[in-house]
């Protein structure tokens, strides 16, 4: 027996140690990942922001990656986060193509992914979309800029990133207006990667080439101050119309000051607080989404202003 | 034991049989006109707006007693009556109303619609015929139906393009005065935290003219 009282007593320090990983497995707190383009664009800190508040108001611990826009630091992300061992992800990518493979690998490795925002062009990867109406909202604004510019005159087009399906969205969905109007005419269409700055210069060089304009359509709000800024450089900024869309703060200020004629207001919050909604669901056992989650854009304009605030927030 | 020849002979069976069902060729036009051929949004709207709508119209509630519970009791009128399938502000509802023209505008015709308590001045748009009012108040339609984003707004065009045709078309080249008495079923826009019904803006999807 006396032989024996070694082993029993490692045999009870293993189980102690046993007892307490157990312990410690179910006070373990769930982790979510919230993976963003870009913490660049006030809009989407305040995706990310809102999405990690309403996962901690849920109950998890949640941890907040920048993409910076580069596909290669987001597979990288993702790469951390299945071998980190995240519950969920909640995701606004940066490519609607580029970024569905980073999916399909946190699919495959059990991880649900929910985007927010930006579409990936695949309907297996992620659990659900929950985006932007972007295509409505566009409906929205187009119908505005008809109606502001009495259904003729020149205007400019100024697109958002290529890869990205809002950019697209957002056009189609505009000139599913506007294109029923002959005497509607777009003189330029340009990319400016919905980046301030660039739209700036963009609207600059095609002022040089076509100074009579009437009115900007913008596929974000950033290029609409870009533009607008553009703009009053030039000396036009009281002849042209201006139109955005975001819902960004200095755009709803100027459209209170008659500066911007009207933007598409999206609802961040909503989308981050769906997101999270539904990743929280998926842990505790539901597994019926609908793919494609769409939330409405509101029309802002200086008649209906002080409904809103920026991001919707009000 | 097999011999050599055979051995080579049954592995290459084998790497033929794997190659060639693991090899599929097609044309990439016949795929692309598979893709497109896959949703008719033109049809699918007409189905719905010649099999299913006639019987939903018999639903639309009249708008006097809409407005009257949007007073008091906002959230009920909202649960009842309203649909939408994007998540947020924007609800849609189906309403049927008798009213009085008032004006003929470039874009719209402006009517009087009686109240419980009064009337209000609305809108029957003539020309800015567009968005998701109709495909979402008749309440026809069922997102988890469509996992293609791009199919649902061609279904909300081909209903607006219904509209153009079959309604407004007509309401063009009748007699519609100031002064003609209209019976409407219509499709709402109401903004659940910003409801304005002194800007109403109907979308007609049936119209008579009494007089």
């Amino acid at each position: 027996m006396q032989k024996r009282l070694p082993y029993i007593f490692l045999v009870a320090i293993i189980m102690s140690f046993v007892q307490c990983k157990q312990k410690d497995d179910s006070t373990k707190k769930h982790t979510i990942a919230i993976v963003v383009s870009t913490l660049n664009n006030p809009w989407f800190v305040f995706l990310a922001e809102s999405a990690s508040a309403k996962a901690k108001s849920l109950g998890y611990e949640a941890k907040i990656f920048d993409s910076q826009n580069n596909t290669a630091l987001e597979s990288d992300h993702f790469e951390n986060i299945i071998v980190s061992g995240f519950d969920a992800i909640l995701f606004n990518s940066t490519d609607a193509n580029g970024s569905v493979s980073n999916v399909l690998k946190a699919k495959a490795a059990g991880i649900p992914v929910f985007c927010m925002d930006r579409e990936i062009n695949s309907t297996e990867a992620a659990t659900s979309q929950i985006l932007s109406d972007s295509y409505s909202g566009s409906v929205s604004v187009g119908k505005y800029f008809t109606e502001q510019l009495h259904k003729k005159g020149k205007y400019v087009e100024l697109l958002g990133l290529v890869g990205d399906n809002n950019t697209w969205a957002r056009s189609k969905g505009f000139h599913s207006v506007v294109d029923h109007y002959p005497d509607l005419k777009m003189v330029a269409q340009q990319s400016a990667d919905f980046d301030r700055n660039k739209a700036m210069e963009v609207m600059e060089s095609i002022l040089q080439a076509n100074p009579n304009i009437d009115a900007v359509f913008c596929g974000n709000d950033g290029m609409a101050s870009g533009a607008y800024q553009a703009l009053v450089s030039a000396g036009k900024a009281n002849k042209v119309k201006v139109f955005g869309f975001d819902g960004a703060e200095d755009v709803v200020t100027s459209i209170g000051q008659n500066k911007i004629c009207a933007t598409g207001m999206q609802f961040p919050k909503v989308m981050a607080e769906t997101a999270a909604s539904f990743a929280d669901a998926y842990i505790k056992g539901q597994r019926d989404f609908p793919q494609k989650v769409p939330v409405a854009v509101e029309l802002v304009t200086a008649k209906n202003i002080n409904d809103y605030i920026a991001y919707g927030k009000k | 034991m097999l011999t050599k020849p055979w051995n080579y002979i049954v592995y290459t069976v084998i790497i033929l049989f794997i190659g060639y069902n693991s090899i599929y060729i097609k044309r990439l036009s016949s795929l692309t006109q598979s893709q497109s051929a896959k949703f008719d949004a033109t049809a699918f709207a007409q189905n719905i707006w010649d099999k299913k709508l006639p019987t939903r119209l018999n639903e639309a509630v009249e708008l006097s007693s809409l407005a009257d519970l949007l007073t008091t009791n906002k959230a009920a009128a909202f649960e009842k009556y309203s649909h939408a399938i994007a998540i947020g502000n924007y609800r849609y509802f189906l309403i049927k109303t008798s009213c009085l023209v008032k004006a003929i505008n470039e874009n719209d015709i402006t009517v009087e619609v009686p109240l419980q308590s009064g009337s209000v001045l609305a809108k029957i748009a003539t020309e800015f015929i567009y968005g998701n009012t109709v495909r979402d108040a008749i309440k026809l339609v069922d997102i988890k139906d469509f996992k293609n984003s791009d199919d649902l707004n061609n279904v909300s065009e081909a209903f607006n393009q219904i509209v153009r045709k079959a309604i407004i078309s007509q309401l063009k080249t009748t007699s519609v005065k100031v002064g003609s008495k209209l019976e409407v079923v219509a499709a709402v826009e109401l903004n659940k935290e910003h409801i304005k019904l002194n800007e109403l803006e109907l979308v007609p999807v049936q119209l008579k003219i009494l007089k």
